[in-house]
């Protein structure tokens, strides 16, 4: 499943952005990018990229959506990471994400998933750098009526 | 290859040799002195005579309460490298004839690299592996090279392990087959009956099993040699395979209030009550008959099973099951 990458003829492929339930940052280790804050190791049966210390023990991923919210990463973004068009992994505070959930409700009446949300949050600030011609399509993976309670929740405890 | 491991379990080959028991012990937990101790109370307590001596030794009993979710073991910082540096070293020094077995996943391993960590392994007294998460598939992986650098390589077998299956779990295991009694976490419940589907197309000619009990399903509790009678008398019945069930490996078992099957036995199989043609209750609630002494020649060899806790934490959906468990 891919969260976001524009067509083929551009320079770079939008990968997965990763949340945290509480800001995610480099400071705070509160993350779930497994391609730019982990390396190579199995788990699983599979052989991805991971988030681990030194000692190759897994440490626990943190994502404000469960599907990301796995210290490991899908074998085809390993593979793009290792021989395809860069990957870009990104780590955004939560808001960012929560954000472009809201911002694609109303404005197009399509509830995206968490999940495609970090999709949606990376081409809102990539989108700006590119060329007003420039062709970027998105994935919208996913509904995310199942993510209305987190999205709330996010909500009231950013108003506090 | 011949290793402590093969040793002690070619003795129960004879046909009264006494079971064979098995300890799981995690490394580093709660430090390193501690398990350490723990690990040779549980070699030393082999050579004493007193009945239940293994039960009452102050040492052991730190291991037979503890239950908690894994990652805990890890809090207090112990590391594969220094498993390995540490405890393995000196317990191969203090325990010559006890064989060290680690247990864990593999990506500490693949980490550490392979063929460093079979060299550091071998000379750290280590006889033996068991990599939960490596299939026979991935043979090549660590299997192989660890058969090539002396080390036993033991294999997981369970009731679902079917005939056509066997023969692949079979393939390249060394040391001994771990059969998991049961469908689920051995600690949390008492096995039923055993569906050993031993067929005969069996990859090895006669390696060993060891098959894992939980304390809790034993009576009285924690008692070894209890648990030696029960394998003994079931070991009877199984009739012709008298390689099934030498060795009994002890997990850790969750303390409750009650314990299941405490003072009683296994439920009986349907084949057997229809074959006795006797009316038995599903769960026979008599106490045991007091369990005859074992044979003091032939103590029980501990196997230290060693949980060096690679790979546990951060695994979300095993730290979940431990903390629904707790």
């Amino acid at each position: 499943m891919r969260w976001g990458f524009s067509i083929r003829s551009s320079t770079t492929a939008v990968s997965r952005s990763t949340a945290s339930k509480r800001p995610a940052t480099a400071s705070t280790g509160l993350h779930a990018a497994s391609v730019a804050g982990g390396r190579p190791g199995v788990l699983h049966g599979n052989r991805t990229y991971l988030l681990m210390d030194a000692d190759g023990q897994i440490n626990e991923a943190h994502s404000i959506s469960a599907g990301l919210d796995y210290p490991g990463i899908g074998p085809e973004h390993a593979w793009l990471q290792r021989h395809g068009p860069r990957e870009v992994s990104c780590r955004r505070p939560t808001t960012k994400r929560v954000a472009a959930f809201q911002l694609c409700s109303p404005l197009e009446g399509i509830i995206p998933a968490l999940e495609s949300a970090h999709a949606l949050a990376r081409c809102s600030t990539l989108a700006p750098t590119k060329p007003k011609d420039h062709l970027m399509v998105v994935n919208l993976s996913g509904r995310g009526d199942k993510d209305l309670d987190s999205v709330a929740g996010v909500s009231r405890r950013s108003k506090k | 290859m011949t290793t402590r491991i093969d040793t002690p379990l070619r003795r129960t080959a004879r046909p009264k040799a006494a079971p064979r028991l098995v300890t799981f012990i995690m490394g580093g937990d709660p430090d390193y002195a501690t398990s350490l101790a723990i690990m040779q109370g549980a070699a030393e307590s082999r050579r004493r005579r007193d009945r239940d001596s293994a039960c009452r030794s102050p040492i052991r009993w730190p291991t037979a309460r503890r239950f908690r979710p894994p990652a805990c073991a890890l809090k207090g910082g112990p590391t594969l490298i220094k498993t390995l540096q540490i405890w393995c070293a000196r317990s191969a020094r203090r325990t010559t004839t006890t064989p060290i077995v680690l247990m864990g996943y593999y990506n500490p391993i693949y980490i550490y690299g392979v063929d460093k960590f079979l060299v550091d392994a071998k000379a750290a007294g280590v006889d033996g592996l068991i990599v939960v998460d490596l299939p026979p598939e991935e043979d090549d992986e660590l299997c192989l090279p660890a058969l090539k650098a002396g080390l036993n390589f033991i294999r997981l077998a369970t009731p679902t392990t079917d005939d056509k299956r066997l023969p692949a779990v079979l393939n390249n295991t060394s040391g001994f087959v771990y059969y998991v009694s049961i469908t689920g976490i051995t600690g949390a419940a008492a096995p039923g009956s055993a569906k050993v589907r031993f067929g005969r197309s069996r990859a090895s000619s006669a390696t060993p099993i060891c098959r894992s009990r939980s304390a809790s399903a034993c009576a009285p509790p924690h008692s070894a040699r209890a648990i030696a009678v029960r394998c003994r008398r079931r070991r009877g019945r199984l009739g012709a395979d008298r390689r099934f069930a030498r060795p009994v490996s002890i997990g850790t078992a969750k303390p409750t209030a009650k314990p299941v099957n405490a003072g009683g036995r296994l439920s009986c199989r349907p084949s057997l009550r229809r074959k006795r043609g006797a009316r038995r209750q599903a769960v026979n609630r008599k106490p045991l008959v007091a369990p005859r002494r074992l044979d003091p020649d032939g103590p029980h060899n501990y196997l230290g099973v060693i949980g060096c806790a690679a790979g546990l934490r951060g695994n979300a959906a095993l730290t979940q099951a431990s903390r629904s468990d707790a």
